[in-house]
């Protein structure tokens, strides 16, 4: 059949086979791996014979007939199976040992005649896509391609033909797809900047700022697309037109309500007419203060109030912006008041459309909280996309610290270095490394155990030092919220524009940020008496300062809800206080983000420039000096960085609720991000001292950015959509249709016009009843999944085993041989298999 | 990159990506910085052949400890040099859409020095001497090493990794990835 003397056998050179004595490497040519010359040559001591028969082992044939035909005979059986396994039976047929790139003539046949004569195109279709993965040369390559693309196939017809035809379109359109998708990556250049000259790490961080970055586009696109965009465009552009038509004020509309010019200029004219259309109407604007809505049976007149609210809303504005400096402007662009107040950034602008003639509502509130689900959703599925990759990943690896000298040597060196020094410090750093580990072994050998008393010590250190990790954590949450009241009470008792009032607007937010530079930096003093592994200290003093970073923003939340929702005097909605009432809370909470936006902006790129850079031109000018020298240059601080950018997503999360452009801003921010940290890293910073596993990690912060997600806006706005009363003189929801109105309302009025199966529907999943049996089932899916993954390690486990086992009895079988050889009991031709070998 | 477009008919172009892990604009971006490495030699054939010490020119090789044993691993005449077709092949190998059993089988590949099948004691002195550089680890410490990744990794204790015991280390290495990987 096969033709013997293309089979390749790898053989040890006799030189080497003395595994104690010589240390000289000698790399065999191929000539010397002919399968003739292990025959004719005799032993010249019993380890020859051992190598010998070592070298007919069948797992060192590369192209053996009978592994060959076993092969394909169990791939043949699997027809139906994925293709991922046919393609490791053929790379174990195809790839033992170390010469089989070079090309030889007749391989191929090896690999078609030996086996089934003729297959169908589907199976020659799919061994093709497997030769990619073959370990040989490109010519090797093309040359099974070819032979395979000319092998006789049977035609299939039918349904199995088109099927074949969809899965080769199917392929070819993947290809073309991954092809113009490519030509839209941004930032190539950059990643392969940052990656030749700081490695592997550091670009993880890069990524990731850039999966931010498309992740905020997204959520712009619809933000703008469904509530922006329609607000610009559609007709009428004032509320109070809208009100004019709407069917709910009908009964109250007299014709004078149509004749009310709608222009903003002319607003004391609009105020005078409506004012007259109001009293005209003889309806009872519940204008009481006495907290909320009239007693009045259920006749209350919503539109009215809305309406009277809105004016009184307006007026206040231009009252506030009737002597506008320029001082002021700026002033107002940093805060979000005055002129910025007014605009479609903030969410109180936006309101129903009523088409004046067609009677059709474009239904503001509708879209708001459906563009609000759309883009939680689509966050939610992207990060646990993202998440999932990095965890399947952990999940196969069991541990880092038990294969950690082989992951040291073998997966040290980054390959994708492009640079010399990047190069020798790598070098030094597997140097060190290496040093540090083997030294702390030899230490932990060394000494002797801790003794009890060591240990109590360091477990009442390790208690004490979480007790005040906690203390500090809770006092400044108590600071945070002080703070939050102070500057509350003195700017209604200030009401004054100017730089101190601005000071006083962003305390809050320069407090926030102020506890997250100083309060890391005591976390980090204090972990180090603890004395944990490192690995640890890495992930406990992440967790510490990520639960400081999101909840301060949850603090600052809860004092602003405890501000706008449990106050004694409401009105409109709204908490009023004497001399600055909230007019419309939905756009001060928006405002409070837009300056924490703004800020950790300034901060970010101030500390980038103004710290960063002198620290690098003192570093490097003085670095005789010994204070320099302490400080020492400026180390990407990957961890330091990634929570930044998590803040970042999660402010811009929380806002996009209430201001709807924040999200664009947060695009910007992300772009300058991205070349503002790249020019600091290439200019100040020296590539990391410590290897930073970027797998772990990445999946860590995946999971960081998913808790912030969930508990620092999904929660708060769930909250505020659900339970809080919108205020009736700004947004979407200020026409209320009931007592208890609240912004979800939207949704129960719209499913309650909607026919009687579907409303059937919603209240079925909306009920307890499906609730509870949907949490028993998912909770044994979960435990099912779990202890499958248990048992998978324990097989994992046990094959560990029995491969030592096998590798042991192979070695005794070899020694036993040799011994036999040696006796003289069995001749070194006799194990030559080959020539047994039946065709 | 449009320049060298006239260098490949469409015919070759979507062989080279049936067998390697490219697109049609990699495969042209690859053979842009193969040019890069000798103009002249590449002007007269697009699939030239060049020697060892000029693929050692590229920045990425230049600097890797193991760059002569990736030259000799992925020629195919056997020597070290490579043509435009090894070179396509390396490339593929090291990027980011290579499965990681094609990864883990080059990488055996290139730390077995000796080609023998197995990364012996020999075999990991000698990855370990280039990876620490000039700074050479003690005789003791590099003993102390070579044991200690032996009892973690040598399953049948025969004192060699072979490739069964590789890949098992391998497939658990959560930064393998990461690390084995050329990005041009």
């Amino acid at each position: 059949m096969a033709s013997r003397e293309n089979r390749r056998s790898v053989t040890y050179a006799p030189d080497i086979v003395d595994t104690g004595s010589s240390n000289e490497s000698v790399f065999p040519s191929p000539e010397t791996h002919t399968h003739t010359h292990t025959t004719t040559r005799g032993p010249r001591h019993g380890s020859h014979a051992a190598a010998n028969i070592i070298a007919q082992l069948p797992s060192h044939q590369p192209f053996s007939d009978t592994h060959l035909t076993v092969s394909r005979a169990r791939s043949l059986s699997h027809q139906s199976r994925s293709s991922l396994r046919r393609r490791s039976t053929m790379r174990t047929t195809l790839t033992r040992g170390p010469t089989s790139r070079v090309p030889t003539s007749g391989l191929g046949v090896d690999l078609v005649d030996s086996a089934v004569e003729v297959e169908d195109e589907e199976m020659n279709w799919r061994r093709r896509q497997t030769i990619k993965d073959m370990t040989t040369s490109l010519t090797l390559k093309k040359h099974f391609r070819d032979r395979l693309k000319s092998s006789p196939t049977t035609k299939l017809s039918g349904y199995e033909k088109w099927k074949l035809n969809r899965s080769v379109e199917w392929e070819r359109f993947k290809v073309r797809f991954k092809d113009a998708l490519s030509n839209l990556e941004v930032w190539r250049g950059s990643f392969k900047e940052v990656e030749g000259h700081f490695g592997t790490g550091i670009m993880s961080y890069f990524r990731f700022v850039k999966w931010i970055f498309f992740l905020n586009v997204y959520i712009a696109v619809i933000t703008f697309c469904v509530i922006t965009l329609p607000h610009l465009i559609l007709e009428p552009h004032d509320f109070l037109a809208t009100v004019a038509v709407t069917p709910s004020s009908s009964q109250q509309a007299g014709d004078n309500m149509t004749n009310v010019t709608m222009t903003t200029e002319s607003l004391t004219t609009l105020t005078m007419t409506t004012v007259i259309v109001v009293i005209d109407n003889g309806t009872s604007s519940s204008n009481d203060t006495s907290g909320g809505t009239a007693a009045l049976s259920g006749n209350t007149d919503y539109v009215g109030q809305a309406q009277e609210c809105t004016l009184d809303y307006r007026v206040h504005l231009q009252n506030k912006s009737m002597n506008a400096t320029p001082g002021d402007y700026i002033l107002d662009f940093l805060q979000g008041t005055g002129f910025m107040e007014d605009t479609i950034l903030f969410y109180g602008q936006y309101f129903n459309k009523t088409f004046l003639d067609k009677q059709t509502v474009y239904n503001m509130s509708l879209a708001y909280l459906l563009a609000t689900a759309a883009y939680f959703l689509l966050s939610l599925i992207l990060m646990v996309r993202s998440a999932a990759k990095g965890f399947q990943e952990n999940l196969v690896t069991s541990g880092d610290r038990f294969f950690q000298y082989t992951n040291m040597v073998f997966t040290g060196w980054d390959y994708a270095l492009a640079s010399e020094k990047a190069g020798e410090l790598k070098k030094k750093n597997l140097f060190q490394e290496i040093k540090n580990e083997l030294e702390e072994e030899r230490r932990a050998q060394r000494a002797a155990t801790r003794t009890t008393g060591q240990k109590c010590r360091l477990y009442t250190v390790r208690v004490l030092s979480n007790i005040l990790v906690v203390g500090i954590l809770g006092g400044s949450f108590y600071g945070i919220f002080r703070v939050v009241d102070f500057s509350e009470k003195e700017i209604t008792n200030r009401n004054t524009d100017d730089f101190v009032s601005l000071l006083l607007q962003y305390l809050p937010s320069i407090t926030i940020t102020l506890l997250n530079i100083i309060v890391p930096e005591i976390f980090n003093r204090i972990i180090m008496v603890e004395k944990y592994s490192p690995e640890f200290e890495i992930r406990l003093s992440l967790i510490r300062t990520v639960f400081l970073r999101l909840t301060s923003i949850g603090v600052l939340l809860v004092s602003i809800y405890v501000a706008i929702v449990s106050c004694r005097q409401k009105k409109c909605g709204n908490c009023n206080f004497p001399n600055d009432p909230y007019l419309c809370w939905e756009t001060y909470v928006g405002q409070q983000i837009y300056k924490l936006v703004i800020l950790d902006f300034l901060v970010v790129a101030g500390v980038t420039i103004f710290a960063e850079f002198p620290r690098k031109l003192l570093v490097t000018r003085f670095h005789k000096n010994k204070l320099m020298k302490l400080v020492g240059q400026q180390e990407f601080d990957i961890p330091k960085n990634v929570l930044d950018v998590v803040y970042t997503q999660t402010l811009c999360w929380l806002g996009a609720f209430f201001s709807p452009l924040i999200p664009a801003i947060t695009v910007l921010k992300c772009f300058i991000l991205f070349y503002l940290k790249k020019w600091s890293l290439m200019k100040n910073c020296i590539p990391a001292s410590k290897p930073y596993r970027a797998a772990r990690s990445n999946f860590f912060f995946m999971v960081v950015l998913l808790l912030g997600f969930a508990f620092t806006a999904v929660l708060p706005i769930g909250v505020c959509i659900g339970m809080i009363k919108p205020s009736q003189s700004c947004g979407p929801f200020r026409l209320y249709s009931a007592q208890n109105f609240v912004m979800y309302t939207t949704i129960t009025n719209l499913v309650s016009t909607a026919p009687s199966e579907v409303q059937q529907a919603f209240y079925v999943f909306g009920s307890t009843v499906f609730h509870i049996p949907v949490v028993i089932v998912l909770s044994i899916a979960i435990y099912y999944n779990t202890a499958i993954t248990s048992g998978h390690k324990k097989m994992m486990k046990l094959l560990e085993e029995q491969l030592a086992l096998e590798g042991k009895d192979k070695q005794f079988l070899l020694n036993r041989v040799n011994e036999a050889i040696q006796r003289g009991e069995l001749r070194a031709s006799d194990t030559d298999v080959m020539a047994s070998d039946s065709n | 990159m449009g320049g060298s477009d006239s260098k490949f008919d469409e015919q070759e172009l979507e062989d080279y990506q049936e067998l390697t892990y490219f697109t049609k604009k990699e495969i042209l971006h690859v053979h842009k910085r193969f040019t890069q490495l000798a103009p002249d030699l590449v002007e007269v054939d697009k699939n030239a052949t060049l020697p060892q010490d000029k693929i050692m020119m590229l920045p990425e090789l230049r600097v890797n400890p193991f760059k002569d044993r990736i030259c000799k691993v992925f020629s195919s005449s056997g020597d070290g040099s490579m043509s435009f077709e090894d070179f396509l092949d390396m490339m593929s190998v090291f990027s980011d859409n290579a499965p990681k059993n094609v990864k883990v089988e080059y990488a055996f590949r290139i730390y077995d020095f000796d080609e023998d099948d197995m990364i012996s004691s020999n075999d990991l002195k000698e990855v370990i001497d280039r990876l620490t550089g000039e700074q050479r680890l003690g005789e003791e410490d590099m003993q102390q090493l070579i044991d200690n990744i032996f009892s973690e990794v040598d399953l049948d204790g025969d004192e060699n990794l072979s490739y069964a015991e590789f890949e098992h280390v391998m497939s658990k290495a959560p930064d393998f990835t990461n690390s084995f990987r050329i990005r041009l």
